[in-house]
């Protein structure tokens, strides 16, 4: 199994922490969400209804339950996917498929990495506790996301469907807004072009 | 892969960052309590087409073909292989239905049916995708080991209509 020495922010001593971004989400990276993320998450959850806090001030939420999401983040084992962990925790989880095309209008038909799933371990999360932990979770795995494409000659097109509050983010990265796909839970769908990714990456100036 | 990320790049990408959140894909959305007021307030798809979407990905990956490749050998339009594995509320033409049973070799009645182009239903059929519906969760893009024995049981019953 490969694996590749990064970095990421930590928050709490404001210094930069080796981590490790490993090739393929396995058994222990599963039980790892059912046994230190969901706990984190379900307190929050906790919280925000003993505080009478209404729905749409929650976490980026549905309304399936918790063990479907377990039983979903199970099937992560028969696809392309990266587990990002530091301290011995798991920080980040993501899926990418190989098989999506551009929907940019000059560049139709042109193959990109699709990022399926990108998600970071909730003490990394403001929305969901008060001082978050690890920084650049989202922005190491969109960089691996974008080698991926190069590795499949993508020329580092990627894609994806952003969670509402993740909009900014993607944004910010420099991604072309596509707006809201009426065919995907009415996410809005970005996309990062040859261009965009080399800025992103920092072969070209921010 | 190669990947290096730099103390300098990193410092840059975090104030990118900022206090947002990095979720993306529907997967990354938070679980929150089941509850019967829930479930009313979600989706009310028909379980025969979230049966046929997640059938019709799980057959193609199968046969490990992309889905431009699905869309080449069962000569239909990309979009629409793309709208069938996409979106459940999709209907698809019969004609691209024929066009699937004929390359997955399956009875072309059962997935008229279960694509919602006949009204005229075969209880079984109907029972047999309901169960599979429930059983893969309306997604093939994460297959379990049981969701995979549940779609592996479901072709077989439909080969035998």
């Amino acid at each position: 199994m490969a694996s590749h020495q990064v970095i990421l922010f930590d928050q709490l001593t404001e210094t930069y922490v080796p981590a490790e971004l490993i090739e393929s989400i396995d058994e222990a990276h599963l039980q790892a969400v059912d046994t230190t993320w969901m706990p984190v998450l379900l307190r929050r959850l906790q919280q925000l209804v003993d505080q009478g806090t209404p729905r749409a001030d929650w976490p980026q939420s549905s309304h399936w339950d918790w063990r479907q999401k377990t039983e979903r983040i199970r099937g992560l084992l028969a696809f392309r996917t990266l587990a990002l962990t530091c301290n011995g925790q798991l920080q980040g989880l993501m899926q990418v498929n190989t098989a999506s095309v551009s929907r940019i209008p000059d560049q139709t038909g042109k193959h990109l990495t699709y990022i399926d799933y990108l998600e970071s371990a909730p003490w990394n999360r403001l929305e969901v506790v008060t001082q978050p932990k690890f920084k650049g979770v989202g922005s190491v795995l969109m960089r691996a996301a974008i080698e991926i494409s190069h590795e499949e000659g993508f020329q580092g097109r990627i894609g994806l469907h952003s969670l509402p509050r993740s909009e900014p983010f993607y944004g910010r990265c420099g991604m072309s807004d596509l707006g809201i796909d009426g065919n995907y839970e009415n996410l809005r769908y970005f996309e990062m072009t040859s261009a965009q990714a080399a800025t992103f990456s920092g072969k070209e100036p921010l | 892969m190669k990947l290096v990320i730099t103390k300098e790049w990193l410092k840059r990408a975090i104030e990118l960052e900022g206090d947002d959140e990095v979720a993306a894909g529907a997967l990354a959305r938070d679980p929150t309590h089941h509850s019967a007021d829930e479930q009313a307030a979600g989706e009310t798809l028909d379980p025969s087409r979230v049966a046929f979407s997640s059938l019709v990905e799980y057959m193609r990956r199968r046969h490990g073909l992309s889905m431009e490749k699905l869309a080449e050998e069962a000569e239909i339009d990309l979009t629409e292989v793309v709208s069938i594995e996409r979106d459940a509320h999709f209907r698809p033409e019969p004609r691209t239905v024929f066009q699937l049973a004929r390359t997955f070799k399956l009875p072309n009645k059962a997935l008229m049916q279960l694509s919602g182009n006949t009204a005229a239903r075969d209880p079984a059929v109907y029972e047999q995708a309901l169960r599979f519906a429930a059983r893969s969760g309306g997604s093939v893009q994460s297959l379990s080991r049981d969701e995979r024995r549940a779609l592996e049981e479901f072709v077989s019953f439909l080969a035998k209509r």
